[in-house]
């Protein structure tokens, strides 16, 4: 109070005092004074609309702008990979899978020396110093330094401890059985992304859903926030048509031929005729799906789908088809085949070996005249002609769920010459893949309804649930009628001459009756003429020839060497696939005969050293022959069987499976409980009282080839005892 | 009796005003701060608050002509202070601004300002002889310039030009108002024109840089240019509406320099939006209006000045900072008064508001 007063009273006595004598308030007098009042409030409130009209640009005007800008600098998503889907066989045996694995990441701002952090990491992972420094010289928060790591080279980096370094989980694609199946299989890129095979066929549903981590990052750019996080959902696995052990065998004779003929390439294609479901394809050469960036272009193609042959006198089954389907030709016709050669417009067509005379049909198809079958394709108009052969599934694409399928080569019948109807009777002026000659000769052996060929058989959700594996190519899809069933048979019958006493005798099975047509196709050079010296040889087959369970086609692309037709190069690698596999699948034998191999079979193989990784021989070379009266001293009303454990090849990892843990659904293996020891020999199983059919199984279970068994009652004794060790490859009995 | 008449004619609109703009500040500093190394800010910016309305108490109810009187007294304290913060300052930012006393840290040229504006409105109301010429003669200017210069200069040597430039507004709104003779006018020029070119070449390497980057903003976008970039971001993405408390993104994941200091404004107009920073600027406004209006009032020239010296160097201040913010004007470091975090600033400012409300009570004779 006091000193308020006091200031109060000395107010007006000092400053104050002039403006008191011009009255209230200091203004007043000054309307000089009241205008600059004006302009400075009117300069401020400028001011103040000035920002103002600047906020609403910034905020309003440019908003989107600026927050896509503040989104970008402060927002960052990860990419969570999903786990790919595996790929199994038909009996659910892995063929591709993903494994976790460790990839090294660096944040260049914290690891703080590059230059000796680059000198540390780089020999450890065999990576260039000068590069790796400019990696972790880079000034963002995160490089990769090595991705996929195995889990030692892991462990020595974290020993090393360099400031900044950190891991991360990826998934990998591994391929346990290595180089088995690659082609169907195909292969995945760093990113798991499939880049070949079924794993780009598929890729849309085997990668799966990538997951994502959503978070904030700072202005100083290291402390993130995690916002918001969804994670991968993994891709769906694919059952395929296809069976590992038959698989294998196949790749084991392609590789027997391969080192036997040295040809440019070789494919296998094997299927259940009935339903087109491909049991084995394989092609030669191939690589490895592990190591996919090393492999050479040639052996990236998968040659059973995306190259095309000329078929040669394989097709006269297609041209013998088109005859008998439509009543132009008897089995028993006696054909003129004039002496070897048959001039159509100015062209002299010659057989290929002999010249022949009187034959009948049959004989021409055994024979394989294509002065024959030139007479009899002429019968047909080329309408006609052509119907059937697009009705086999030439000149089109099958449909088989593999990428980069070629549709062969068929030409309009407006577009044909007058030689083209004789040379396509023999196989020339067309051309086809294995996979088509195969789904062609299944339709022969499916009674004449052509099938699908497919390789997947469903698809398998990440929870374990078979789907369907959907699209056109799915196996429920019906059949195409080409031929009636009756003429089928016929054809059957007449194609059985041919490994009987024709040109695929090496083709010819011990127990089985086997149906089936040679083919060597000359190679066109690239000015479209026939190259001498270069040819193709096929073998197309079926078995057994009454109620096939089988198609095999075997092409065998330039093979070297004085022999090179089809029935020399081909035959023996169908004979080869085919018994152990019809043993396999149990398929009861359906003739009498002997167990030895016609000499020609082993003979056209070349000697045993070629054989890569030691794999086991066709087994009834190694399994003891025996013939029915052979042994002195065996009940002569026991059928003995010669049989062999046919050493799988260790480092495709079947071995490894021992008395098989995947195989619970097999009548129980007598050892069971018992292990593969690590020489590799396996406990024999005790086929005791077994059918003919357990025991094949049971020895397959085992991861055991079992070559030879001969159908009768019950297993009565075998060689060695149950519970043996037995050594891959050594030979075993069984008797019934 | 006349406690309870100074009380009627207080003015509460003004008062309020700086309240509501205080306490807003207090909530954008709590908003910017939390989780960062600076969390906590908002309680020290409390105390500030808490004796910056104890100091704006004194400077109301002491009457101003009484202020006025000690004017010299609070300015030579004032000078000496800032020398001494030369001798003894402890350096921040490559300027010695701080003073310590204990724990006690301020910087003494926000005083300064203070004493300055008490000293220039003491100058300017005082009586003169009626023959005076209306207007301000060289010697009169020189005077003036003589009043600011010194805590100028000494603030300049610091260096801290930002808070420097705050002085100009005392000097440009007091010739202006008081009005100047036209031979002064031109030998100002002249002097200015010599001044310039030597001034620039004087001007340190980065505060060169400054006024080149704010004419080009994006040459240099991880340094100097990177804050007001940022700074637009914030703004921009705030939007109409904005993003809401303790939402936005640019001051929470500190992408925003000096977030609870110079840019402050930015951290409002981002959670807040174009409304947030409107009726903020309006506050300001109304703030700057009811100053003009108390300098209308006033009853005597000192009370004209008095208030007109607080609302140029507020009004310049809040003008400078949020025009720094929106990229209107170079970078300068000057806090937005009220808001910014800084306890000199915030009690310097209610300080003066006090002095303000001071001349409102009193504008009328007995």
């Amino acid at each position: 109070m006091r000193r308020r007063g006091l200031s109060w009273r000395r107010a007006p006595g000092r400053t104050g005092g002039a403006a008191r004598g011009r009255g209230a308030g200091a203004m007043a007098a000054l309307p000089a004074r009241r205008a600059r009042f004006a302009i400075l409030v009117a300069a401020i409130v400028a001011g103040l609309l000035a920002l103002a009209a600047r906020c609403a640009h910034l905020q309003v005007l440019k908003e989107p702008e600026l927050l896509d800008l503040a989104r970008s600098q402060q927002e960052r998503t990860i990419s969570l990979d999903p786990r790919r889907g595996p790929i199994l066989d038909r009996n659910g045996k892995e063929l591709a899978v993903s494994l976790d694995v460790d990839s090294i990441f660096a944040d260049p701002v914290e690891v703080g020396e590059p230059a000796s952090a680059a000198r540390r990491l780089a020999s450890l992972l065999d990576l260039r110093v000068p590069e790796l420094r400019e990696r972790l010289e880079n000034d963002r928060h995160f490089v990769w330094i090595k991705r996929k790591v195995t889990p030692d080279v892991k462990r020595r980096v974290e020993a090393l401890g360099v400031p900044g370094v950190g891991f991360a989980r990826e998934s990998r694609r591994y391929y346990p059985k290595r180089s088995l199946a690659a082609h169907l299989l195909g292969s995945c890129g760093m990113d798991n992304q499939g880049l070949a095979g079924l794993e780009y066929a598929f890729d849309g549903a085997v990668r799966g859903t990538p997951g994502r981590i959503f978070f904030l990052r700072d202005g100083h750019g290291g402390r993130v926030l995690e916002r918001d996080r969804t994670e991968p959902t993994a891709g769906s696995g694919l059952v395929l048509t296809i069976d590992e052990v038959i698989q294998y065998v196949v790749e084991r004779e392609l590789d027997g031929v391969m080192a036997a003929t040295a040809p440019a390439g070789a494919t296998v294609v094997a299927l259940r005729p009935r339903t087109g479901e491909v049991l084995a394809l394989a092609s030669r050469p191939v690589f490895d799906p592990n190591n996919y960036a090393a492999a050479r272009d040639e052996a990236q193609r998968n040659r059973a789908v995306s190259d095309y042959y000329e078929p040669g006198s394989t097709f006269k089954v297609i041209t013998a088809a088109a005859a008998l389907e439509s009543g132009r030709v008897h089995p028993d016709e006696v054909i003129w085949c004039e002496n070897g050669s048959i001039v159509v417009g100015r062209h002299r067509f010659k057989e290929d070996r002999l010249p022949y005379g009187n034959l009948t049909f049959t004989e021409v198809l055994a024979k394989s005249s294509n002065v024959g079958a030139i007479k009899v394709a002429a019968r047909l108009r080329p309408q006609e002609f052509i119907g059937f052969i697009r009705g086999f599934g030439f000149g089109r694409r099958t449909g088989v769920e593999l990428p980069g399928e070629s549709a062969g080569m068929l030409r309009d019948v407006p577009d044909w010459s007058g030689l083209s109807q004789a040379s396509i009777a023999m196989g020339q002026e067309i051309g086809a893949t294995t996979l088509q000659l195969a789904a062609a000769l299944g339709a022969i052996a499916n009674d004449g309804v052509w099938m699908r060929p497919h390789v997947v058989q469903a698809m398998l959700a990440p929870d374990g649930t078979r789907l369907p594996a959907g699209g056109a190519t799915g196996p429920e899809e019906g059949g195409r009628r080409v031929i009636a069933a009756a003429t089928a048979r016929t054809l059957r019958r007449m194609l059985q001459a041919v490994t009987v006493d024709g040109t695929g005798k090496a083709a010819a099975l011990p127990g089985f009756t086997v149906g089936g047509k040679t083919g060597t196709a000359q190679k066109i050079d690239g000015s479209g003429r026939y190259t001498p010296g270069k040819y193709v040889s096929w073998f197309a087959g079926f078995v057994p020839a009454d109620h096939p369970a089988l198609v095999i086609v075997v092409m065998v692309d330039e093979p070297k060497g004085p022999r090179f037709h089809g029935g020399d190069v081909a035959a023996p690698v169908f004979a080869r696939v085919a018994l152990p596999v019809l043993q396999y699948l149990g398929v009861p034998p359906d003739r009498e005969g002997s167990l030895v191999f016609d000499r020609s079979v082993q003979d056209s193989l070349g000697t045993d050293g070629e054989r890569p990784h030691g794999a086991a021989l066709p087994a009834v070379r190694r399994g003891r022959p025996v013939t029915r009266s052979g042994r002195p001293g065996m009940p002569r009303s026991d059928t003995v069987v010669a049989a062999s454990l046919g050493s799988l090849d260790p480092s495709s990892g079947l071995l490894r499976r021992g008395p098989a843990p995947e195989a619970a659904g097999a009548p129980q293996a007598a050892g069971a409980g018992a292990e593969a020891r690590a020489d590799g020999s396996l406990p024999m199983p005790d086929l005791g009282g077994m059918s003919l059919r357990q025991a094949s199984e049971t020895l397959a279970a085992a991861g055991i080839v079992c070559t030879t068994l001969r159908s009768g009652a019950r297993v009565t004794r075998q060689e060695p005892d149950p519970g043996a060790q037995v050594r891959p490859g050594a030979p075993c009995a069984v008797m019934f | 009796m006349q406690a309870r008449r100074h009380l009627d004619n207080f003015d509460w609109i003004l008062f309020f005003a700086i309240a509501v703009v205080c306490a807003v500040g207090v909530g954008v500093i709590y908003s910017a701060t939390t989780g960062t190394p600076m969390a906590g800010a908002f309680h020290r910016q409390l105390a500030w608050l808490g004796l910056g309305l104890l100091v704006m108490l004194l400077a109301i109810v002491i009457d101003y002509h009484t202020l006025a009187e000690f004017s010299y007294v609070f300015y030579a304290l004032a000078l000496v202070l800032l020398a001494l913060t030369l001798a003894f300052g402890r350096v921040v930012n490559a300027s010695k601004s701080w003073l310590g006393v204990g724990g006690f840290q301020f910087q003494p040229s926000e005083i300064a300002k203070g004493a300055t504006i008490l000293l220039l409105a003491a100058y300017l109301g005082r009586e003169r002889a009626p023959s005076d010429r209306p207007g301000l003669g060289f010697v009169n200017f020189s005077s003036l310039c003589g009043i600011v210069g010194l805590p100028v200069f000494l603030v300049m040597m610091q260096p801290d030009l930002g808070t420097a430039v705050t002085f100009m507004p005392l000097l440009v709104g007091a010739t202006f108002l008081a009005g100047i003779r036209f031979r002064t006018i031109v030998i100002l020029a002249l002097i200015v024109a010599l001044a310039l070119p030597l001034a620039w070449s004087h001007l340190k390497p980065y505060q060169k840089e400054r006024v080149k980057i704010f004419l080009e903003p994006t040459r240099d976008p991880k340094g100097s240019g990177y804050q007001l970039i940022q700074s637009l971001i914030a703004v921009g993405s705030g939007g109409l509406l904005g993003k809401g408390f303790m939402a936005g993104t640019q001051g929470q994941l500190q992408f925003l320099p000096e977030q609870h200091t110079d840019f402050v404004f930015a951290v409002l107009a981002e959670e807040r939006g174009f409304l947030g920073s409107l009726l903020m600027l309006a506050l300001y406004f109304l703030i700057i209006y009811r100053c003009v209006i108390t300098a209308r009032a006033a009853r005597d020239g000192l009370g004209v000045h008095l208030a007109m010296g607080v609302v140029c160097v507020f009004a310049c201040q809040a003008l400078l900072n949020i025009g720094v913010v929106v990229g209107l004007l170079p970078t300068t470091g000057v806090p937005l008064p009220l808001m910014s975090y800084g306890g000199s600033s915030l009690v310097n400012t209610l300080m003066s508001f006090g002095l303000v409300l001071n001349v409102w009570m009193r504008r009328l004779v007995n």
